[in-house]
């Protein structure tokens, strides 16, 4: 049974949030990879939709159409088109490094285990670990947490 | 324990996260204005006869309409194929192929740094045996040309002015259709002595040790007492021979 298009397009949205740091440019990426997934009548599944919205990520960063900036502190005003109540983590997320955002998202989000990231985006697993571990410590850092917090 | 903290914070952050109503509806109609291509029962139907038609390929042959049985000419009988050869043969044919071109290229070798005489040697053999070689008629056709014998006047066997030089062999016959061989080991002046074999009226042969003298270009010589005359011009002699019995026979023969 195919996944719902509604719950694949916002699973796909907020993996483009996570490569993009920004919920505007990411809603442009995944309208890019959408038309471009169904201009080619390829499947509709989510690993997919996923690798054609990276292509497109990479394809944005390559034609250097956006350019790459720091996350701001402070989230922009209404520039996120619906934004949880976390927005203080989604900050702390945008400061992470992308390699380290993407691998802590499909670890965490989309349960993906770290050899599955590593196929997903062509990194060694001992990369792909290293990258979700030096990205939590830096998210605990920028949260101002300690352990003791976190694990209260 | 820590980890699962921050992914769940991580989880929480991401889940938040919403399309406008906008996007996502519009995301959703351009699904519903490309919809889904499906397989038909067609292309299904088609796809299996694809393979059916590919499996059976081999079984399938067309064969002429036939003729009236009068008309149809008898199949030619053709021999039968030859087996496949065994690797045993592939083994013999391929060590043969490659003696072919060590012999090959060892004629080549010879006729380009060979004396005079190798030369030769080697390019019969090349012409005789690897004509049909692109090396060969590479290396024949623009190759080193080999000096040509030296053709002219036969040096005289008897030089003016001195005796007759009559050392070597002599071959020729009899009348009465027999044989008739000379062979002159050694001359010292106009002396000179050798062996003939004689072949007799009953077909046997006899040999002789023979002495003889020349005197201008003639030559007389005798041995077994058969008496040998002869004159001499140029490579050919001819004269008469006087067996012991008295019969004389006519003899010839060239050096």
């Amino acid at each position: 049974m195919d996944e719902p298009l509604e719950q694949l397009l916002r699973r796909a949205y907020r993996y483009a949030v996570a490569l993009t740091g920004d919920p505007v440019v990411a809603e442009d990426l995944v309208q890019d990879a959408w038309s471009s997934v169904l201009e080619s009548n390829g499947p509709r599944t989510g690993p997919y939709l996923f690798r054609t919205v990276r292509n497109a990520w990479i394809d944005v960063v390559r034609r250097g159409r956006v350019v790459r900036f720091e996350a701001l502190s402070e989230p922009v005003p209404g520039g996120a088109p619906t934004t949880g109540e976390a927005p203080e983590l989604l900050a702390a997320l945008g400061r992470l490094r992308l390699e380290e955002r993407e691998a802590l998202f499909l670890c965490a989000v989309e349960g993906y285990t770290a050899q599955e990231v590593s196929d997903r985006t062509g990194q060694p697993r001992g990369t792909v670990l290293s990258l979700i571990h030096r990205g939590r410590v830096r998210l605990r850092e920028l949260l101002g947490m300690d352990e003791r917090e976190v694990a209260r | 324990m820590t980890d699962e903290r921050v992914d769940g914070l991580v989880r929480e952050a991401y889940e938040g996260l919403e399309p406008s109503p906008e996007a996502l509806g519009r995301w959703l109609r351009q699904a519903e204005r490309r919809p889904r291509r499906s397989l038909s029962v067609g292309w299904i139907l088609l796809a299996a006869a694809a393979v059916l038609a590919l499996a059976a390929w081999p079984l399938v042959q067309i064969e002429p309409p036939r003729r009236p049985a009068s008309l149809v000419p008898a199949p030619p009988v053709l021999p039968p194929e030859p087996p496949p050869p065994a690797p045993a043969m592939l083994e013999a044919a391929e060590a043969e192929r490659i003696a072919r071109e060590a012999e090959r290229d060892r004629l080549l070798f010879q006729l380009r740094s060979g004396d005079r005489k190798e030369q030769l040697t080697a390019k019969n053999k090349l012409q005789r045996n690897f004509s049909r070689d692109p090396a060969v008629v590479a290396v024949l056709g623009e190759g080193p040309k080999i000096a040509p014998e030296p053709v002219g006047p036969r040096a005289p066997l008897d030089p003016p002015n001195g005796p007759l030089h009559l050392r070597g062999l002599w071959v020729g016959s009899i009348s009465g259709g027999k044989s008739f061989k000379m062979t002159v080991l050694g001359q010292s002046g106009d002396r000179f002595e050798g062996t003939v074999e004689l072949q007799l009226a009953d077909g046997t042969f006899t040999s002789l040790v023979v002495t003889g003298t020349t005197t201008g270009s003639d030559v007389a010589f005798s041995g077994g007492s058969y008496a040998f005359r002869a004159n001499v011009l140029g490579h050919r002699a001819t004269g008469e021979v006087e067996a012991p019995d008295g019969v004389t026979y006519h003899w010839t023969a060239v050096h």
